[in-house]
């Protein structure tokens, strides 16, 4: 019996859930989204895009859908489970976030 | 890094890895080339596939459970039609380690006790197998057929008791002369000659005559026949001139009451045509040949080894005991104990 790999979600797999948040994309598509969203400091490599990608689908967060655009690429979207988890993760890290306010540890730059 | 290298370390990556995103980790690497020109780009992006490499691969032996799991749902077996499964696409399991180290250890288990048995030997009796110290035995217990010149049955003990010795011819012993009759009484008996042992040297004696207080062993106990046999021995041969009577057996150490046995086992002694060889025994399966000694009157010296300690007897043969000291070396350790050594019955 395979241990579950998104317990804990791992900031791959979370990004990865983002980036599928507003439309459906392929492989590079989901790099290229998520080194834009992380300010360049994430660079999905192809390991790791396709190894998260193949977990996140195994658990149904994903799944492919047929765009009809380019026969060699596959395109992902965000399921509603998926959505439904990304939400919890970003609450849990606004909790966090909450947290490191109150402790004066963040300024009011952050949201 | 170029897309060949790419794709021969993408081997690396399980099967089911390679079947479904092989051609898109490729096609990524070619988008990422084609949008990263320039040295420093291409460096960093090798730089980055290397570590994607490291960090990607466990995960994806991971993720490859799915797929056997699919594949038993997929693949259900027809009832009464035999079936396989593919297991190269799975990764080898825990259990499955865990099942292959204890079949091994069961196996090299087996293989060692199998080789500690017997040897089967041709002239084992219809009982089974027979270990070297057990046919040894045998033979010394065997009841042996009425001599001629015998008038009364007895077994080899009694004969050695009796002190009546008649020599028999052995072949495997070029070093001893003719068959030689030993007579010290009338009532003769024959000794079957015992076969040597090998790697047991016979016991030489120590200045058999100088040695005793009164008149030598041999003198005694021992009479050569017209022929002068004895007296045909070379001066040199390594044989027991004059061994104490009665010493052929089993021998068992009986430590005393509170003490504890140093060489727990016994001494085989075989005595035959006027030479003494044997062993120790721990077992039936641990038996250690006599290298040397000497005999003087009723004391023995040998000395045997088995191959880390070296065991020197000095006892004396004290009607059915065998009393004296035992000295053990072990490098440059030594030590001497008292031991004392019953016969067999």
């Amino acid at each position: 019996m395979p241990k579950r790999k998104l317990d804990p979600l791992p900031s791959s797999a979370f990004q990865i859930l983002l980036s599928l948040a507003d439309e459906n994309l392929h492989g590079y598509g989901i790099m290229r989204q998520v080194e834009q969203q992380t300010g360049g400091r994430m660079r999905l490599g192809p390991g790791t895009l396709y190894s998260s990608i193949e977990a996140l689908s195994e658990d149904g967060l994903i799944e492919e859908v047929d765009q009809n655009t380019d026969e060699r690429r596959r395109y992902y979207r965000l399921t509603s489970s998926g959505r439904k988890l990304a939400r919890s993760e970003a609450e849990r890290l606004a909790d966090l976030l909450r947290v490191a306010r109150a402790k004066n540890i963040l300024r009011g730059d952050y949201v | 890094m170029s897309e060949k290298i790419y794709a021969c370390l993408l081997c690396l990556y399980p099967p089911a890895f390679r079947r479904r995103y092989g051609e898109e980790t490729i096609q990524l690497l070619r988008d990422r080339l084609r949008d990263e020109p320039g040295c420093m780009r291409r460096l960093r992006l090798g730089f980055d596939l290397a570590v994607d490499i490291m960090r990607s691969l466990p995960l994806a032996y991971r993720n490859s459970y799915a797929e056997a799991t699919n594949l038993d749902s997929i693949t259900q077996p027809i009832a009464n039609v035999p079936s396989f499964r593919m297991l190269h696409n799975e990764p080898i399991r825990r259990g499955t380690l865990m099942m292959a180290a204890m079949l091994t250890l069961t196996t090299l288990i087996a293989f060692g006790y199998v080789i500690e048995l017997p040897i089967p030997s041709p002239a084992a009796s219809s009982k089974g197998n027979q270990s070297p110290i057990e046919r040894v035995l045998e033979r010394l217990n065997r009841p042996v057929p009425q001599d001629s010149a015998a008038s009364e049955p007895s077994s080899v003990d009694s004969k050695a008791a009796s002190g009546t010795v008649r020599r028999a011819k052995s072949t495997e012993q070029s070093a001893l002369p003719p068959p030689a009759r030993v007579d010290s009484n009338s009532a003769a008996q024959t000794i079957e000659p015992a076969k040597p042992i090998p790697g047991a040297r016979p016991i030489e004696a120590e200045s058999p005559r100088s040695a005793l207080p009164g008149p030598p062993i041999a003198q005694q106990k021992v009479k050569t026949t017209p022929s002068g046999a004895s007296s045909a021995l070379p001066s040199q041969a390594k044989v027991l001139i004059a061994p104490p009577e009665g010493v052929s057996g089993r021998w068992i150490e009986s430590p005393d009451a509170g003490e504890e046995s140093e060489f727990p086992g016994g001494l085989i002694l075989v005595q035959h045509d006027g030479a003494l060889s044997g062993f120790g025994a721990l077992s039936a399966h641990d038996q250690y040949p006599i290298l040397h000694g000497s005999v003087s009157g009723h004391s023995m010296k040998f000395e045997l080894s088995d191959g880390r300690k070296r065991f020197l007897y000095s006892v004396k043969l004290k009607g059915e005991e065998l009393r004296g000291t035992l000295t053990i070396s072990s490098g440059n350790e030594t030590r001497t104990a008292a031991v004392r050594l019953e016969r067999a019955q």
